[in-house]
């Protein structure tokens, strides 16, 4: 096979992951938003029931959020602790900078009142999380599809164009 | 390590740092710390009190540091494990016990509902007691805590605010427990047992228990020669101590007065006191630690 066979085959297929990459972060995205908002909810029901404090519900991480994954807390204060794993672990979770902005006021907030203005921190988060996830399931079906035949289709116009 | 090292945690770094710059002497000694917004950060030491400067503490007023609104947030996020909520209780009761037992008084403004406070806002005061324990206090009483037939007395421990009647009454009753009698202590606000379970090793520990609720959770299960509790207030303290009193078990437990007159005259003190063998009236001047020791003699006290 000669050097002009690999590069076609290279480009073609350099095309397909480029755009199967959008589309896996598309529903990277929308898991992500499904275990945060799971684990807002179970931040709600911990609260309304036990009580525990928070390091403790985050470290039981029932819900598989994986946010705090591998990052230790030095007993700094849950903010600055949620900034480091955001660091860490936040890209991989494939968020919008709306999604973000919810998180970063949700950890800004989380323990720093009394029963009643938690309960309504999560309502609130659980609110905004679900439009985020409205939006990223309608993008995951709109572009979805689209993005894999993108990436064959302009694979294949490169072939094409090459041969 | 020096039990004042335990709440340096809970301040900032900058406070901290500052503190660790004083003299061992003085951190050794130090019993209180309070820290209020906008005012100078104050030390009590063997009775003295002391500013905290960028030398550390000193017993000067000269550029003191004072505490700002942020530090304040900070203080209280750290002393509720940034979990606000589920101190909501303790704020409302104007103290939250933190790890090490040590008491942490807290003042701001009360809301208050239906003559009751619903909350407490703006928290602005931080006001820390040091709990020591300090093995062997009780010694010099030790032969008042158990009568010549080997029975345990009934002991009331009496002293104003700040004298060591906690620390007296953990050391009896470790000293008691040490001696083989079985012994229970109901320890509501963490402070006797210092949240350390070596603390009273022969001990059984009712940690967290309201008074009325560990008296008699410890007469069903726990068996107890001896019942502990820390300062009894109220008429339901009262009522639940006769329970355990006529139920036969001795009782160890202190209350906030200068001496047994003064405590005679307090809403019902009057119908257990008599129940009481020996009165200890701990005194802490100088930071020298001293106790005297009454009792109940054909009903008259000497």
């Amino acid at each position: 096979m000669g050097m002009k066979n690999i590069l076609i085959v290279a480009i073609f297929l350099l095309s397909v992951m480029f755009w199967q990459t959008k589309r896996i972060r598309l529903f990277r995205r929308v898991d992500s938003l499904k275990r945060i908002k799971a684990f807002v909810v179970n931040v709600s029901d911990e609260i309304r029931s036990s009580k525990r404090n928070v390091f403790d519900i985050i470290g039981a991480d029932k819900t598989g959020l994986g946010l705090f994954k591998n990052v230790s807390s030095n007993g700094e204060l849950l903010y600055i602790y949620y900034l480091k794993a955001k660091e860490k672990n936040l890209s991989s979770m494939c968020l919008e900078s709306g999604d973000e902005g919810i998180l970063d006021r949700f950890f800004r907030e989380l323990g720093q009142g009394d029963v009643v203005s938690q309960l309504r921190l999560c309502e609130e988060s659980i609110t905004a999380l679900d439009g985020c996830l409205v939006d990223a399931l309608d993008r995951s079906k709109k572009y979805g599809k689209l993005y894999t035949v993108a990436g064959f289709s302009m694979g294949t116009f490169a072939v094409i164009m090459l041969l | 390590m020096n039990k004042v090292y335990e709440v340096f945690r809970y301040f900032p770094n900058e406070i901290a740092s500052l503190f660790r710059r004083s003299d061992d002497g003085i951190l050794d000694a130090v019993t209180d710390i309070r820290l209020k917004v906008d005012c100078p950060i104050i030390a009590y030491a063997a009775g003295k009190r002391y500013f905290l400067t960028d030398k550390g503490l000193s017993p000067e007023l000269k550029a003191p540091l004072c505490l700002f609104e942020a530090d304040a947030s900070f203080i209280l996020m750290k002393l509720s494990n940034n979990s606000l909520y589920a101190y909501d209780e303790s704020i409302r009761r104007g103290y939250i016990t933190t790890q090490g037992g040590h008491r942490v008084g807290i003042t701001g403004t009360a809301t208050v509902n239906g003559g009751k406070i619903s909350s407490v806002r703006d928290i602005c005061g931080f006001y820390f007691r040091i709990a020591r324990n300090v093995t062997g206090c009780s010694s010099s009483v030790s032969s008042a805590l158990v009568d010549s037939n080997g029975r345990v007395n009934n002991v009331l421990i009496v002293s104003p605010p700040g004298q060591g009647k906690t620390t007296l009454l953990r050391d009896c009753s470790r000293y008691v427990s040490e001696l083989g009698f079985k012994v229970c202590v109901v320890d509501e606000r963490h402070e006797i047992s210092m949240s350390d379970r070596s603390v009273l090793p022969f001990c059984a520990v009712l940690d967290g228990y309201p008074k009325g609720e560990g008296i008699v959770a410890g007469l069903r299960a726990l068996s107890p020669e001896v019942l502990v509790i820390d300062e009894i207030g109220g008429k339901e303290d009262i009522s639940q101590i006769l329970q355990g009193l006529w139920a036969g078990t001795a009782f160890f437990a202190t209350a906030h007065g200068k001496n047994i007159s003064d405590l005679m005259r307090r809403e019902g003190f009057s119908s257990v006191i008599p129940y009481f063998d020996v009165c200890l009236m701990p005194s802490l001047r100088d930071g020298k630690f001293s106790c005297k020791c009454e009792f109940l003699q054909s009903g008259v006290w000497v």
